[in-house]
């Protein structure tokens, strides 16, 4: 019966349980790529098996894990946060999601075929990957677990926008939509815009490799690169908006006040969200096919939505009273080390720079600032933040600090020297270096990087079993939420909520009632003010 | 539901101006084609939902809610999804795989439709019900083999 | 560092625009990793409260002051960006190349053909005769590919074009001082990617004409 439900908190559970052991594998490609590069000419692995692991690593990570991931946080909480007791067209997020398994099952069956699985890289450009570069049944699979996957998203993205429109509690106006619901409001509108191209761009790719010759010559060349990528930036933001919003509630319910420039916030989302569909031929500078000055022009023009995020981050802080528990230190932690990939994107945002990073190293530091740096520091922010409320428990806070302390000198130490990496020449996407002076040791820190991030991970799981195992009981609110979803029981029942809603006049419906009792509190002195 | 898709109209209305510029920067028809393509996705889920309920122009807060189905599973939308995948890979992996995807989209798609028209059925007669006396919640019967019920 | 001007050398205007961009990303990451660090501290829980009553909870007039703040950085890097993108990719093209050589990528080698010259080397998972270039003179190159896409890298130049199949691609580099130097794909291509590799030596202007006339089947 789980796998059928049409509960949305049943289908995000699903979606995000097995998006997290898709994390596990992608990792475990990670971590076979580092020992490859953890010696100058290694032998360790064949070429073609690297081609295959950064395929699968990053497709993986990219397809199965960090939006799917999103996605289900989004079917997860935004019912809650917004008062609704069911989603609407709740067949079609079912629907929805047995597509997105099916597709993963049939890219990762790559693996059991004579061929391989896919080994294209995760962008699969053409004319590599039609039928006369990649043969074999295994790049088949690849493209078509792809469509399958992304038509599956889509399905999903569909139904959450539609229930954000319907299915709001009475008086929550959409500019008293709680901060993450808002993060996920946009990345669902750019998962209806820009995904759609991607399964077209599928389809035709697999009509190619049939030997229809679609994408041929320089023209069909770049014209694959402008359709994947205006599926494939905008996928990066949904990849990254839900952790931002994630991180947001975390650190405003650690600062015991409320998010601060909601408006400026809620605006600065909707003109970012709709920027960063318009930069997608920043990837293609090198091409000499795009215009890259109006390109160039919107990517840069993206520091000023992103730097009202943190004008509105240190404007929560200020007048705080911070509680700093795991899911606040990794919500800070999300907008520090989300800000080198962020800037270090501005400077890939200018064609010049561009021409030297495009391809290197650089950009392989620069995306995993912005996806595991950001998103998964984001993602761990709301892990910590909604566990008690998926699960009625407590996560160790002890267990959860050893987590961030190696996360975060695991990540450093493996992307940072990335950069250095590929400002001295070094290509990404290759199965061995050559011996060159200082290459060989940066790439023994990455590794040594690697090993720490994986002992991170492993905390991170005991953390779980050891709380699902010893329950520390979290009742229904145990950080003093802000938001509708701390109002009913954790986990929450059937219908999301057994007594009736607070009154919602903001974005933080239950801090409205808690700061209501200490005006009235301090208005009577008598009554000292309540210490948990 | 009022006010809902107002901040999509402006999502739609920034697309449609980085869209502008850039075909005007560009020129280049591919790209424009892309943005036509997104301004529509998004521009055809606002019109129905501006279609189902002329309100989520207005401004406001969503009032009241009236009843809700409460579908609780469907085994239809997982086959509909098991048999469109089984069909994609019968494309890669021959005729036996394609035939039998086809059929099981088939059922279900089929079961979908039996499953949505219990459900409507069940609504009207629910809403009958309560033209008469004030409901209280109930769980309707089985429809179409998924279980749904009826909350005011 | 000054505007770069006369002959366009990638190297310098890419250390132009590095310059400017770098020490303003490092000095934004260093203010708001500074601010973010003392104000959690600044504001940790002491007292007990649960929550003040924060007074403000919106902005806006600093949010926008802000905002235009930020478009103002963004208008300075973008002109930085565009100056140097002219350089790069249209004032260059305007030079007049003392020589010309066909690059020809495919997987999984390079060849460098000297046309009217008669010399053609390869280099890559085959071959390794260099690209031989003589010192401050624009060379141009023709820039294609057989079969997938390739990316010529040259990391000395900071520089790197895709060879598309299908097109010729027109650059003009120049190179600003001798030696020998390494170039690679950047565009992955397959299995033997990493070994698409070449090396870049550049002459003084007379070594490279004895070299020129050692080597070639003298003008066709
Ligand atoms: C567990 C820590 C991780 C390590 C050690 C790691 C390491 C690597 C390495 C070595 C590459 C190959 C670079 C190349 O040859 O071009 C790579 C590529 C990639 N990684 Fe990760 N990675 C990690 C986590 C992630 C996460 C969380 C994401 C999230 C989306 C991610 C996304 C990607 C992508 C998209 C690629 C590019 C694949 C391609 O070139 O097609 N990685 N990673
Ligand atoms: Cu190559």
């Amino acid at each position: 019966m789980r796998l059928i439900s049409t509960d949305h908190k049943t289908i995000g559970i699903n979606l995000g349980v097995l998006s997290l052991f898709y994390f596990l594998l992608g990792g475990l490609f990670a971590l076979l790529m580092r020992s490859q590069l953890a010696e100058p000419n290694n032998q360790l692995l064949s070429n073609g098996t690297y081609d295959e692991l950064f395929t699968m690593h990053g497709s993986t990570m990219i397809f199965l894990f960090v939006t799917p991931m999103a996605l289900a946080l989004a079917l997860y909480l935004i019912p809650l946060q917004i008062g609704a007791r069911t989603l609407s067209a709740p067949r079609a997020a079912l629907c929805g999601f047995w597509l997105w398994v099916c597709g993963g099952l049939v890219m990762q069956s790559g693996w059991f075929t004579a061929s391989g699985p896919g080994q294209d890289g995760w962008t699969s450009y053409t004319p590599l990957s039609t039928g006369s570069y990649t043969p074999g049944v295994g790049q088949d699979l690849w493209v078509l677990g792809v469509l399958l996957a992304i038509l599956g998203m889509i399905l999903i993205a569909i139904c959450i926008a539609v229930t954000v429109a319907r299915r709001r509690a009475p008086g929550m106006t959409m500019m008293r939509l709680p901060v993450f619901s808002w993060t996920a409001l946009v990345s669902v509108l750019m998962v209806i815009g820009a995904f759609p191209m991607m399964v077209l761009v599928m389809a035709l790719l697999y009509v190619d490799r049939l030997g229809a010759h679609i994408f041929t010559g320089f023209a069909g060349a770049v014209d694959y690169e402008d359709l994947f990528w205006f599926f494939g930036h905008p996928v990066v933001y949904v990849m990254f908006f839900p952790y931002l919003g994630a991180a947001a509630e975390a650190i405003a319910v650690g600062a015991h006040k409320r998010w601060f420039g909601y408006t400026a916030f809620v605006a600065s989302m909707l003109a970012f969200s709709v920027l960063s569909m318009s930069v997608w031929g920043h990837h293609m500078f090198v091409t000499g096919g795009v215009t890259n000055q109006y390109f160039a022009f919107t990517s840069t023009l993206l520091l000023v939505p992103a730097g009202i995020e943190y004008f509105d981050l240190v404007g929560t802080l200020v007048g705080g009273s911070i509680v700093p528990r795991c899911a606040f230190l990794f919500g800070i932690t999300f907008f520090i080390q989300f800000l080198i990939g962020g800037l270090s994107g501005i400077f890939l945002a200018s064609p010049v720079l561009d021409y030297n990073a495009y391809g290197s190293y650089i950009v392989v530091a620069h995306f995993h600032y912005t996806l595991f740096a950001g998103s998964i520091f984001g993602f761990f922010a709301g892990v910590y933040h909604w566990f008690p409320k998926l699960t009625g428990r407590l996560l160790r806070e002890g267990l959860g600090r050893v987590h961030l302390g190696l996360l975060i000198v695991g990540t450093n130490l493996t992307f940072l020297p990335m950069f250095f990496l590929g400002s001295d020449g070094m290509a990404r996407r290759i199965a061995r270096y050559p011996t060159h002076p200082g290459w060989a040791g940066l790439n023994q820190l990455e590794t040594a990087g690697a090993g720490l991030i994986a002992l991170a991970v492993a905390v991170f799981l005991l953390n779980v079993v050891v709380s699902l195992r010893r329950p520390r009981l979290a009742g229904p609110d145990p950080w003093l939420g802000h938001t509708l979803e701390w109002a009913t029981s954790s986990p929450p029942p059937a219908l999301n909520f057994t007594e009736p809603l607070p009154p919602i006049r903001s974005y933080a419906p239950l801090l409205d009632l808690r700061e209501a009792a200490d005006a009235a509190a301090a208005a009577d002195p008598s009554d000292p003010v309540p210490v948990p | 539901m009022t006010g809902a898709v107002r901040p999509l109209l402006i999502w739609l209305a920034i697309l449609t101006t980085t869209g502008t510029l850039n075909a005007i920067w560009t020129g280049d028809l591919i790209q424009t084609a892309t943005f036509a393509a997104a301004v529509l996705a998004v521009g055809t889920l606002v019109l129905f939902q501006v279609l189902a309920n002329p309100d989520a122009l207005r401004r406001g807060a969503p009032g009241a809610r009236g009843a809700e189905t409460i579908v609780r599973a469907s085994a239809a939308a997982a086959l509909a999804a098991i048999g469109l995948s089984t069909l994609v890979v019968g494309v890669v992996f021959g005729h036996f795989l394609i035939d039998f995807g086809a059929a099981v989209l088939i059922v279900g798609l089929t079961r979908l439709v039996l499953e949505r028209r219990a459900q409507h059925a069940a609504e009207r007669a629910a809403a009958q019900r309560r033209a008469g006396a004030e409901a209280s919640p109930r769980v309707a019967g089985r429809a179409g083999g998924a279980p749904t019920g009826e909350v005011p | 560092m000054p505007v770069p001007t006369a002959i366009v050398d990638t190297r310098h205007v890419y250390d132009w625009v590095f310059g400017i961009y770098v020490p303003i990303g490092i000095g934004v990451f260093g203010f708001f990793t500074v601010t973010i660090i003392v104000v959690t501290v600044r504001f940790r829980r002491r007292d007990g409260r649960r929550h003040r009553l924060a007074g403000h909870n919106e902005a806006n007039r600093l949010e926008l002051a802000y905002a235009v703040v930020l478009l103002c950085i963004a208008a300075v890097l973008l002109d930085v960006t565009f100056r140097a993108e002219h350089l790069v990719d249209t004032a260059s093209a305007r030079e007049r190349p003392a020589l010309t050589v066909d690059v020809i990528a495919s997987r999984w080698e390079w060849t460098f053909r000297y046309a009217g010259h008669g010399i053609t080397h390869v280099s890559g998972a085959v071959g390794d005769a260099p690209l031989v270039v003589p010192v401050d003179e624009p060379v141009r190159f023709n820039l294609t590919s057989r079969d997938v896409i390739h990316g010529f890298w040259i990391p000395q130049l900071a520089f790197k074009r895709d060879a598309m199949p299908g097109t010729v691609e027109r650059v003009t580099l120049d190179f600003d001082r001798t030696g020998s130097f390494s170039g690679a794909c950047s565009e992955y291509c397959g299995i033997f990617h990493s070994e698409m590799v070449f090396g870049v030596r550049v002459l003084p202007d007379r070594r490279f004409d004895r070299w020129l006339a050692r080597h070639g089947a003298g003008p066709v």
